[in-house]
């Protein structure tokens, strides 16, 4: 009964934040008000207050969610390679698609990097993105010894150069309709491309 | 004892600065025109005499932060002779600018978030075009003088080559160190990228 009880307050608590997600994309922090969001959820505004003490609160759970989301999103579905240029390319389309398929998730990140003027915020996505960093510095490092990369590069330096390189995607997709970035299926190898190239060894 | 009582053009640029410092600290959303105008040392009233909102004076931030930043690249790049090596030196200035300037272009950053007015989230977009522009003029320069590839697609590879730059915006406004680390290294990288399209032998 409990444990029912903690499930659906979970559920809830869910339901509004992807309301919020959709509010806070669509209107930005200051625009979106609290009775749009339980509009949206379909509750009262009080009822969100049980789950949120404040607009404030609330918008740090969805900026949690939103790049905890899009940070799993990435490694998501790679395929069984070794070659590390192969894999990078999959990541990039595997984050490609996800940004075309959830633009308000990309709005979230966008309208949310101010925060990262707070200590806390700063330490928060330097530890998400840490791991990510980690993991494509083993792929590296495999690489290396294959001999598709270059033995000579700092692979802590890149992966993080990387790893930066896929959250600048975030900003080109979230203006999507103003871009001219080149679209379709294909397009994140096309940008990803050349950067990989150039970490061949050198002849 | 009264406030010092400035020409108009400098209290502008005084409340920019005092913007600048309030969003590099506290971020978009947290810093109101009443902080700004605190930090400048005014009064409110006094910020509105010489700016519509916080929007027109978010966009007057920016639009002074884009002319610096472009007059400086701009600056270095022209001593620069040939094309390629004007671009590497483009890299180089926007990192030794944001060393330089960071609080100023990490509040330029958290300035992006109005995505959803109008008015605010023309001007990023412009500029992130002007840049493409400039790089894509370069490179076809570049091969009209033989030095890059005549089949190199130039408007992607612009693009690959500017998300290399960009890093260091969005590096510098999450706070995240590595890239500042070793400018040696970055260096290194953007060659590495330019050499990919040089014609070699």
């Amino acid at each position: 009964m409990a444990d029912r009880k903690r499930r659906s307050r979970g559920k809830r608590r869910q339901q509004i934040i992807e309301a919020a997600v959709k509010a806070f994309a669509a209107k930005n922090y200051d625009g979106a008000s609290m009775n749009d969001i339980a509009q949206a959820a379909g509750i009262t505004k009080r009822a969100i207050y049980r789950y949120f003490p404040s607009k404030r609160e609330l918008f740090y759970a969805v900026r949690n969610e939103v790049y905890g989301t899009i940070v799993d999103n990435l490694w998501k579905e790679l395929p069984e390679a070794n070659d590390f240029n192969e894999l990078a390319d999959a990541l990039m389309r595997n984050h490609f698609r996800f940004g075309m398929d959830n633009p308000e998730m990309l709005r979230i990140v966008v309208n949310t990097i101010s925060e990262a003027a707070t200590r806390e915020f700063q330490e928060n996505i330097e530890g998400l993105l840490a791991e990510r960093a980690e993991e494509i510095e083993k792929l590296m490092r495999a690489g290396i010894e294959e001999g598709t990369l270059d033995p000579a590069l700092d692979t802590n330096f890149v992966s993080w150069i990387l790893v930066l390189i896929f959250f600048f995607l975030v900003y080109m997709l979230a203006y999507e309709e103003d871009w001219l970035i080149p679209r379709g299926e294909d397009a994140a190898s096309v940008l990803l491309r050349p950067f990989l190239a150039s970490l061949a060894p050198r002849e | 004892m009264g406030r010092k009582r400035l020409p108009a053009d400098k209290r502008r640029l005084s409340i920019i600065k005092a913007a600048e410092r309030c969003l590099a600290r506290r971020g978009y959303y947290s810093c109101t025109t009443s902080d700004i105008a605190a930090e400048a040392g005014i009064t409110e009233p006094v910020l509105y005499q010489h700016f519509r909102d916080k929007a027109d004076l978010v966009e007057s931030m920016r639009n002074a932060a884009v002319e610096d930043i472009s007059k400086y690249v701009t600056r270095r790049v022209l001593r620069k002779s040939t094309p390629l090596e004007g671009l590497r030196e483009a890299a180089e200035a926007i990192f030794d600018y944001t060393v330089r300037h960071r609080s100023k272009m990490r509040a330029y950053y958290y300035s992006i978030p109005e995505l959803g007015s109008g008015g605010l989230r023309k001007s990023p977009v412009q500029r992130l075009h002007r840049l493409h522009e400039a790089v894509s003029y370069m490179l076809e320069e570049a091969q009209r003088q033989g030095t890059v590839k005549k089949d190199l697609e130039v408007a992607n590879f612009a693009w690959s080559f500017i998300s290399l730059v960009e890093i260091i915006y969005i590096a510098n406004a999450l706070g995240l160190e590595v890239p500042f680390r070793d400018k040696g290294e970055y260096m290194d990288l953007i060659e590495r990228l330019l050499a990919t399209v040089k014609v070699t032998g």
